[in-house]
């Protein structure tokens, strides 16, 4: 327990760029749920299972099934205390033959499902807990994989500790077995009126909000597509930082009398890669929103003290960040080339540590990514404003020189028949081309011309373009003062 | 379903390919003047042609020895030079460097000093003058990439 408090001021925390502050949540018909909602958007970019907790009538049920209707999802929602098992898998019939059992689906069985809500889980049946442990844990059922399930969401009320003798006490909602409490990877607690704020209480009190359609034109689905891509390409290759908090944060716990599993570490570090994504920021708030989420301990009654979980979180951060190397982390994980820009000029401590993060960014970005950087970055750097050496600047001039000036020729196959005359690729960037003029246009077009001829594929030309200017715009106060 | 009553779109010995291959040649520059908007304007080129001799530093330094200097250095207070720092990159195959063999010695002197400054992707007075055989073969076009965040 020392160890834990004496850290509380070692380091000042690294401060990092703004984080994201775009709500999706409260666009669905969803409100309260503000100072969680990067834990529930990061489990839908981990994929890993969410679990609600909080009394009724909360609004718990209500945000899971949004979500499924905002993701446009095949969705199944399951009343646990009520489930059968036959709900789940459908009616068995053997084979004419008799050589095999298979199952008459129904529209209600979950084979065709990508998202699941298992309400209640809390007042389940010990034998349907434990089938309902196989399709959080192994996404199967009957030792079947479930192939098309992305999501698997519960809802619980609280525990009940003393047995409904308070109004606050659900009777039949029983702790759950800790060893399926631990399956689930984050742990949001529904805010309760009480703890709402004027324009929440009204946005919720609206009549219109029963049975509405959560759609938000597709925004939500579009951003989360674009967070898992950037999290499976990164999931390889851990910053060291969430990894180091992960573990210290897991010790210091420990140390505390508050036991993380193992298999938790994995699933808060999995989380803390997913929420720096959906922040868009190192973030010591994400951090700790993180860990306050992902300790089960709640779901069975012994809910932790929150100063212990907070010095722990604080503790964790501090060793975390009192690596050297530290900034170079924030660096990398920024996904705004003006982020990257702004650590870069604030914390890069010699032009030689610019030039190693440098070399690090472009080996490990994706192309497009990493052209957009050089294309906008080398310019200054070779001007001496920015703290790179030489061989950073040579490094930059391997990507960018080739960018500054292009003469090639691309080729396309077009269907007989077909009636366009450029390739779809061109088509996509003549339209961001169409929306900008001036030197802003040379340059988006200079930059998409040599992607276009050195065949390198661009995810977003929109988005990189703006990310572009706004790096360019950023610069031009450091380049021409 | 069979393949006489597929609609399918199988054109087969109809006489024409099932798609066409375009190109279209893109060429495009923010390099100097060809941009309307973006203009990355070129300061100088610079480039030695040594011809047939391997012993570029040993050539050069007799030069130096010709001006009464004994360091490349002392070169900085002789000729002008850009006082800024600016992108470097190779010159274009039609760049004609100047031939040692005839070219006025200030004007091999003051390329060589420039040379000596650069590295293939960055002119920097601030570094000292290095005489390499790769740095004192290179042609290269020094650009002032400061207007590129107009």
């Amino acid at each position: 327990m020392t160890s834990l408090f004496k850290k509380r001021t070692a380091k000042p925390a690294q401060s990092a760029p703004a984080e994201r502050v775009k709500r999706y949540l409260p666009v669905l018909g969803v409100y309260g749920f503000d100072a969680v909602e990067t834990a529930i958007l990061t489990s839908l970019v981990t994929e890993d299972p969410l679990l609600l907790i909080g009394k009724s009538g909360t609004g718990k049920t209500y945000l899971l099934n949004s979500l499924s209707e905002a993701l446009a999802l095949e969705h199944r929602h399951y009343n646990a205390s009520l489930i059968s098992f036959d709900d789940l898998v459908g009616f068995p019939y053997p084979e004419p033959d008799g050589s095999a059992v298979r199952f008459l689906e129904t529209p209600a069985t979950v084979w065709p499902a990508q998202s699941v809500l298992i309400d209640e889980i809390s007042r389940c049946k010990p034998e349907h807990q434990n089938r309902l442990f196989a399709l959080i844990h192994e996404r199967r059922i009957q030792g079947i994989a479930l192939d098309k399930l992305r999501f698997r969401w519960a809802a619980m009320n609280p525990p009940s500790i003393d047995q409904g003798s308070s109004d606050d006490d659900y009777i039949g909602s029983e702790p759950l077995d800790p060893a399926l409490a631990d399956r689930f990877s984050l742990f949001v607690t529904a805010t309760d009126w009480d703890q709402l704020d004027e324009e929440q209480r009204r946005a919720i009190a609206r009549p219109s909000g029963e049975g509405r359609i959560a759609d938000d034109g597709g925004v939500l689905a579009e951003a989360l597509s674009e967070w898992r891509t950037s999290f499976c390409a990164r999931i390889d290759h851990c910053p060291e930082l969430i990894l180091d908090y992960a573990t210290s944060a897991a010790n210091n716990l420990l140390l505390a009398g508050i036991r993380i599993s193992p298999r938790r570490v994995r699933l808060i570090a999995r989380s803390l890669l997913a929420a720096e994504i959906v922040a868009a920021a190192v973030s010591e708030r994400v951090f700790l929103t993180i860990l306050q989420c992902s300790l089960p301990h709640q779901t069975y009654g012994h809910t932790p003290d929150k100063a212990i979980v907070l010095a722990a979180h604080r503790a964790a951060w501090d060793a975390a960040n009192s690596n050297e190397q530290a900034w170079v982390h924030a660096f990398l994980a920024e996904p705004r080339i003006a982020g990257k820009f702004q650590i870069l000029i604030d914390k890069c401590p010699s032009p030689d540590a610019g030039s190693q993060a440098v070399a690090q960014l472009l080996a490990q970005e994706r192309p497009d990514r990493a052209a957009a950087f050089a294309f906008a970055i080398y310019p200054a750097a070779s001007a001496g404003h920015l703290p790179i050496g030489s061989e950073g600047v040579n490094d930059l001039a391997r990507v960018a020189s080739a960018i500054l000036e292009v003469d090639g020729e691309i080729t396309w196959a077009q269907p007989a028949g077909a009636a366009a005359a450029q390739p779809e690729e061109m088509t996509r960037i003549a339209r961001v081309l169409s929306k900008i003029d001036g030197a802003r246009l040379s340059r988006a077009r200079q930059f998409f011309y040599h992607c276009l001829v050195a065949r390198v594929e661009i995810k977003n030309p929109s988005a990189l373009e703006v990310d572009i200017d706004d790096a360019v715009t950023l610069l031009r106060a450091q380049v021409l003062p | 379903m069979t393949l006489g009553q597929s609609s399918y779109p199988l054109r087969t010995n109809s006489g024409a390919p099932m798609s066409r291959r375009h190109s279209e040649r893109l060429s495009s520059s923010v390099l100097g003047e060809r941009d309307p908007f973006l203009k990355i304007p070129l300061v100088l080129q610079v480039g030695l042609d040594f011809g047939s001799c391997t012993a570029v530093r040993g050539f050069m330094e007799d030069l130096l020895s010709e001006v009464g200097c004994t360091e490349p250095e002392e070169l900085r207070d002789l000729f002008d030079h850009p006082g800024g720092r600016l992108l470097a990159r190779a010159a274009p195959v039609q760049f004609r460097p100047k031939d040692v063999r005839t070219a006025p010695l200030e004007a091999i002197l003051r390329d060589a000093l420039i040379l000596g400054l650069a590295t293939a992707s960055i002119y920097d007075p601030a570094r000292p003058v290095l005489w390499t055989n790769a740095s004192l073969t290179r042609c290269l076009e020094l650009y002032d990439p400061r207007s590129f965040y107009q």
